[in-house]
């Protein structure tokens, strides 16, 4: 059995590369790409009107500060303005006139188009202000506040988006290795079977990838991943094939299957929380593996354990069986109506 | 032409923006589930929590009493932050010593941990305030999304990501079967523009959709947004052209494009920034065509600024060009092939 569709993965080596490859690549992309992991020296102008030693006290802070990086020195209102308009700069700080005299509001201004941007920006201000009334103005602050930030304390961002990314690409190859399977002659059975083994020594090197290469560390036991990730590749692939049988050719099947990672990856709570979402969109989301695996991934690897896990792993079981009694349906559907054109042909031949 | 192509080209954007429009429809994270300790249960310790209660970020769902139980209910994930008030607090803020405040914070979703430490120290300088304290005042203006919304942040990227995705489905095999159907090079530009108009098409509705359901400002003018698209889809055209004629097989036409096109949302600086990207990022992201009309669109609803769409023409003009002298040279082989035959 599985010398034969190992013979077809060789025919076609398409799908080795589904399933070793895109997850890979993804990861290499992505790490790459967030390396950097934090946002910061975020282009800012400041236009300090006052001019007074405590002014540029607070430039200096600002100018010291990671997530800002000055570019500019506004002389007037509209030279700020003008700064952000032409996006030279994304935040500004004006410090107004006489500010030293009358401790008058600073004005703190961004670019609100991109919230990460805001989000760094408007706690690093909050935070120099605190420090510097501290420090410069001598005021004991009356209540400091501190942050413990657990599981991923830079808030960086290759810890909170790689590992959901490369699941998504593990979970694309999936789909595209069983349905170019799904259009060879064999049992379907076979073929998720053989797959899925495939997929589970795919996962085991993801999961080395993402400790080795992308540095991040797999708190919970690798036990517990493995068991995640099998019953998460059982269902995809059953229902990659389940979803295969509804097209003629393999191609058609390619195009309808592409529409589905990115809604899919968006509507399980990776980064827009699903709590969040309006409860139409929450009873949606349930209808996809991905929900009930991409956040348990994340939470293994930053947390040590997924309060859900249980409860993701019975889902995702009772989904492969749901699937795979589809496929068998789908599998009967298909001997019979090649029964009765057969029987039809027959009977026109007579 | 098929009817099913004319389809996905116009529905694939306005599904992907009544999709993600509603998803975002919340907007913001609010009412993230959060746990206090307050260990003073002085009047003024309670009024600190209750600011956290009354404000909309926080969902005060447990009050407790140790510091054991606050860390497991974070552990566990039935919250995803913890205050926790000291004791004391009360008399020595009294005393004018000042105390401490601590914000324990579940980051393994940044999306949680971002707006919380902001609305936290917001709800700690307005209290401070509150008592009296002088402090430095600030004042805050968000330009283009002023409620720091996610709709506004995303919505317009992912219906770009919308339509080139439906471009992939319908367009990715074009010129691989027009150059094995050895069809006429003169033919090729009134085959390629429906794609590119009724895609278009498709695109204009999906943002008018934004605007009118989903309440995206648009500061820009409907002409720079149409020229944003259409220069945007060209280079899409001309990129997928590219991956069209060098695919072995007709289904790679579709697959291979799947590492340029999908990542790019990511990529494009939409939501991590181009400035921070190291030289990789910037060059990779310098080849894709998200890139070039992601921010340029977002800026032209939210800030009303005039895009720049020569680099998108270019973009799509080369990888079209050389599209084309394959096709021609694999044409004129093929009719030699034959004559000689």
């Amino acid at each position: 059995m599985f010398a034969r569709e190992f013979r077809n993965c060789l025919k076609d080596p398409r799908r080795f590369i589904f399933i070793f490859g895109a997850s890979i690549v993804y990861l290499f992309l992505f790490g790459m790409l967030y390396q950097p992991n934090i946002v910061q020296k975020i282009p800012t102008v400041i236009f300090d009107e006052d001019q007074s030693k405590l002014s540029r006290e607070i430039t200096q802070k600002f100018f010291d500060s990671d997530a800002f990086e000055i570019v500019d020195y506004a002389r007037d209102e509209s030279e700020m303005l003008e700064s952000i308009q032409m996006k030279r700069s994304l935040a500004a700080i004006q410090i107004p006139k006489h500010f030293a005299r009358d401790r008058s509001s600073i004005l703190y201004l961004v670019n609100g188009s991109n919230i990460i941007v805001t989000n760094v920006t408007s706690s690093a201000t909050l935070e120099i202000l605190s420090n510097f009334e501290e420090e410069i103005l001598n005021q004991t602050e009356l209540i400091h506040l501190r942050s413990r930030i657990l599981y991923n304390p830079t808030q960086g961002y290759t810890k909170f988006f790689l590992i959901g990314l490369a699941m998504v690409a593990f979970q694309q190859g999936l789909i595209f290795a069983i349905g170019a399977a799904s259009f060879d002659e064999g049992s379907i059975f076979k073929k998720i079977f053989f797959y899925w083994i495939l997929s589970m020594l795919s996962f085991a090197i993801i999961i080395f990838a993402i400790e080795n290469f992308a540095e991040i560390e797999l708190r919970a036991s690798m036990i517990q991943v493995m068991i995640l990730g099998g019953i998460f590749s059982l269902s995809v692939l059953s229902f990659g094939s389940l979803f295969a049988t509804l097209f003629k050719t393999e191609i058609d099947f390619i195009r309808a299957s592409i529409l589905y990672p990115v809604p899919a990856f968006i509507l399980s709570g990776y980064t827009f929380p699903i709590e969040s979402m309006p409860s139409s969109m929450q009873i949606l989301a349930k209808f996809f593996p991905i929900t009930y695996f991409s956040n348990d991934m994340r939470d293994l690897f930053l947390i040590g354990d997924s309060s859900n896990f249980l409860e993701d792993v019975s889902i995702l079981t009772i989904m492969s069986a749901i699937f795979l009694i589809g496929n068998q349906i789908s599998l009967r559907i298909r001997v019979k109506k090649s029964e009765i054109t057969s029987r039809d042909d027959g009977i026109s031949l007579l | 032409m098929k009817r099913w192509q004319i389809l996905i080209l116009i529905f694939t954007p306005i599904f992907f923006a009544i999709l993600f429009g509603a998803i975002y429809s919340g907007n913001v994270v609010n009412e993230i589930p959060t746990a206090i300790l307050d260990q003073d249960q002085s009047k003024l310790s309670r009024n600190l929590a209750r600011m956290f209660d009354d404000s909309e970020r926080f969902d005060v769902a447990a009050e407790f009493s140790t510091e054991e139980d606050l860390r497991d209910s974070i552990d566990s994930g039935r919250v995803k932050i913890a205050i926790e008030i000291p004791k004391h607090f009360s008399r020595d803020i009294r005393q004018g010593i000042g105390s401490e405040v601590l914000i324990v914070v579940n980051s393994a979703n940044n999306m949680f941990s971002n707006p919380a430490i902001s609305s936290s120290q917001e709800i700690t300088r307005t209290f401070s305030a509150m008592l009296g304290k002088s402090q430095i005042r600030l004042g805050t203006r968000i330009l283009g999304n002023p409620v720091n919304g996610y709709s506004s942040f995303m919505l317009s990227g992912l219906i770009l990501n919308g339509a080139q995705i439906g471009l992939m489905i319908s367009f990715a095999a074009f010129f691989f079967d027009e150059s094995r159907s050895n069809g006429r090079i003169r033919d090729l530009p009134w085959k390629i523009l429906p794609y590119w108009i009724f895609s278009l098409t498709g695109f204009m509705i999906a943002i008018w959709i934004s605007t009118k359901l989903f309440a995206i400002p648009m500061h820009g003018s409907w002409i720079d947004i149409a020229k944003i698209g259409g220069g945007f889809l060209y280079f899409v055209m001309g990129a997928l052209s590219l991956f069209s004629i060098l695919s072995p097989q007709r289904e790679m036409c579709l697959q291979a494009p799947m590492i340029y096109i999908m990542p790019g949302l990511l990529f494009s600086g939409l939501s991590f920034p181009r400035f921070d990207m190291n030289s990789f990022g910037a060059i990779f992201s310098a080849i894709l065509p998200i890139t070039y009309a992601g921010e340029s669109i977002r800026d032209a609803m939210l800030m009303g600024l005039s895009p720049e769409i020569s680099s998108m023409i270019l973009g799509g003009s080369i990888p079209l060009a050389i599209s084309i002298l394959v096709f021609w040279r694999r044409v004129q082989c093929s009719r030699e092939n034959f004559e000689t035959v």
